[in-house]
């Protein structure tokens, strides 16, 4: 493996009392995007914050390239940030916005810099705004403008925080595909802090899902989805239904709604308590009861109409909710109404079991 | 309804009126030829604007006014900067101690401070120079300065900074690059009220300036002396002077916009 672009090493931040990062250790490779996802107050600004030089480490270091960069001030790290705020410099127009970093590298003489603005706000589609202040634009304008400021400084490493959080839905997506096309034809490492799963897992490379301040696993999307390290991660990612019961061996669990066989996941020991996921893709449903052998009985509580698929919301005998994704014309064949009475059931190997509890 | 909003017009007329009359007879009166200021009007005349112009003491008192202002709006701007950039920036024990201590000349009364820059300026021999009344002016002046500027500071969205220092520019660079020009409406705001209430101050002035009279100090030694047309001329200068700087100070401090 090469040596990774940026490193953390047991990087922690205390506020006070409060822990807001336990021990960190994140290692970036080269032309990587990898997103930190979690729910807010889970460390994950803080941490892209502290590889910016905004917040100092409590302990731990952060290396770019091997080189300790953990005292270098923030102007001194050339690693440009994306805000969620935008953060523009409201008293400037577009342009000079654009034209702000590039200043303060003093590399460039004001033709070149002007040349090398006027090539991103065109890449970013914003070249028609440039005389304009940046407060007679749009949200969307306003972040092109503030990902042309990022990139006209031809950073290795570009920081995005919440960049479309403020955005509206259907900007949000564009978005989405214009970072990943960029990421695709710039080859800078992206490190992008979002709390949205969509998000992430459909741009970033890996996915790093922090929890009060600790790392609760890292992988790619699909890694994630498919084998979730734990029940915070499971249920954060909200792709299944998640079961507990007691193991009783040889792959058979018992809950409250019934004993069900699961192959899928890790070994629990017989005795122990074991909770597992049903995928809610991989849930068959049915009016009558099928004997199939892992089949519950349930009630419909309510359903979502998302274009092709339709997410159910189930009620199960202990009053547990069970999610099931299936598509419409499914649905339309069962005839189910809201308060149904349905039994569904799944594949022994379909269930995941989770390491621990 | 209408009747309503008659009365309120009616109202606000007169407590206008109650306000500015004696101002614009003061005005009025510095136009008329006549030695008192009484009806029938008297005829147009210029006169009494030639007569401070020709008096010596008046032009040496209205230089030194236009001097210790220049100076206090200047000074008590950068200072007023400074406090209220602290405040924005930095947290640290002992801050609302600070700010109280920032805020206070004004709440203490004038006569109480002009007696005290007295006594405290005879001590290091200033008493009776001009740099006496220009550092208690700056004393007074500065808390005003500050409250602008903080104002200002505080509709700053708090990622501007950070996101200068993100994109390469050092502490400096940021100070002058971004916050300052923020900060621009509320420090000439700042440079424009500071120099207004330094003008017309006459209290410390009268205290500390011994011989150095300014302005308003020679205006109530004038009027000691005799009542003169004069008075309303050298008043309509002075109301004038300030009620401009006034308005400058209004006008760019009113100004807003967000940094989102």
């Amino acid at each position: 493996m090469t040596a990774p672009i940026l490193s953390l090493n047991s990087v922690t931040k205390m506020f006070g009392d409060a822990v807001a990062l336990e021990p960190l250790d994140l290692a970036v490779t080269k032309g990587e995007f990898i997103a930190l996802m979690g729910p807010s107050g889970c460390g994950k600004s803080t941490t892209l914050r502290m590889i910016a030089g905004l917040e100092q480490p409590t302990s731990g270091a952060i290396k770019l390239w091997e080189r300790d960069i953990t005292d270098l001030p923030p102007w001194e790290r050339h690693m440009p940030m994306v805000w969620q705020s935008y953060a523009l410099f409201p008293f400037m127009t577009v342009r000079q916005n654009v034209e702000f970093g590039l200043k303060e590298q003093r590399k460039f003489t004001a033709p070149d810099r002007r040349k090398k603005a006027e090539e991103w706000m065109a890449r970013l589609e914003i070249e028609g705004f440039a005389a304009r202040p940046v407060q007679k634009l749009s949200g969307g304008q306003r972040q092109r403008v503030a990902l042309a400021r990022a990139l006209a400084l031809e950073p290795e490493i570009l920081l995005l925080d919440e960049p479309l959080s403020a955005l509206d839905a259907h900007l949000r997506l564009q978005m989405q595909g214009e970072l990943r096309r960029l990421h695709a034809e710039l080859g800078i490492t992206f490190v992008y802090v979002t709390h949205s799963q969509s998000e992430a897992f459909s741009m970033a490379d890996r996915v790093a899902i922090l929890s009060e301040g600790k790392l609760q696993q890292i992988g790619s999307a699909r890694e994630v989805y498919a084998a979730p390290a734990n029940r915070f991660v499971a249920e954060f990612v909200g792709a299944s239904t998640i079961l507990t019961g007691t193991a009783k061996g040889d792959g058979v669990i018992e809950t409250p709604v019934g004993t069900f066989h699961a192959t899928g996941g890790h070994a629990p020991s017989a005795g122990a308590s074991a909770t597992f996921l049903v995928p809610s893709n991989l849930v068959d449903l049915s009016a009558s009861k099928s004997g199939a052998a892992n089949e519950v009985h349930a009630e419909l509580l309510t359903e979502e109409f998302t274009g092709a698929f339709v997410t159910l919301h189930l009620k199960l005998a202990d009053g547990s909710l069970m999610k099931v994704q299936t598509q419409q014309s499914d649905l339309d064949r069962l005839g189910l109404n809201v308060g149904a009475h349905i039994y569904a059931s799944w594949a022994a190997d379909a269930a995941y079991i989770l390491e621990g509890e | 309804m209408s009747r309503g909003i008659a009365w309120q017009g009616v109202w606000t007329v007169l407590v206008f009126a109650f306000i500015l009359t004696p101002i614009a007879s003061l005005v009025f009166f510095s136009f008329n030829a006549d030695r008192f200021p009484s009806l029938p009007w008297g005829g147009f005349s210029l006169e009494w604007y030639r007569a401070i112009f020709a008096d010596d003491t008046v032009r040496a008192g209205f230089w030194r006014s236009i001097q210790v202002s220049a100076f206090v709006a200047v000074v008590a701007t950068f200072i007023g900067f400074a406090t209220a950039y602290t405040d924005y920036r930095y947290n640290f024990r002992g801050k609302m101690p600070y700010l109280a201590i920032a805020a206070l000349p004004p709440t203490v009364p004038v006569l109480i401070l002009g007696l005290g820059m007295l006594s405290f300026f005879s001590m290091v021999n200033l008493v009776g120079t001009l740099r006496a009344v220009m550092f208690g002016h700056v004393v007074i002046c500065a808390p005003f300065a500050m409250a602008l500027i903080r104002m200002r500071l505080a509709d700053m969205s708090p990622d501007i900074e950070p996101a200068a220092w993100n994109l390469g520019a050092s502490r400096w660079a940021t100070m002058w690059r971004v916050t300052i020009p923020w900060c621009l409406p509320s420090i000439i705001a700042s440079l424009a009220i500071t120099a207004a209430v330094s003008f017309d101050e006459f209290m410390i002035a009268w205290f500390v300036s011994g011989l150095e009279e300014t302005l308003p100090v020679r205006i109530l030694a004038l009027l000691q002396g005799q009542v003169s047309p004069r008075i309303n001329a050298i008043g309509s200068l002075v109301f004038f002077i300030s009620i401009t700087l006034a308005a400058i100070g209004q006008l760019f401090a009113s100004r807003k916009e967000s940094t989102a």
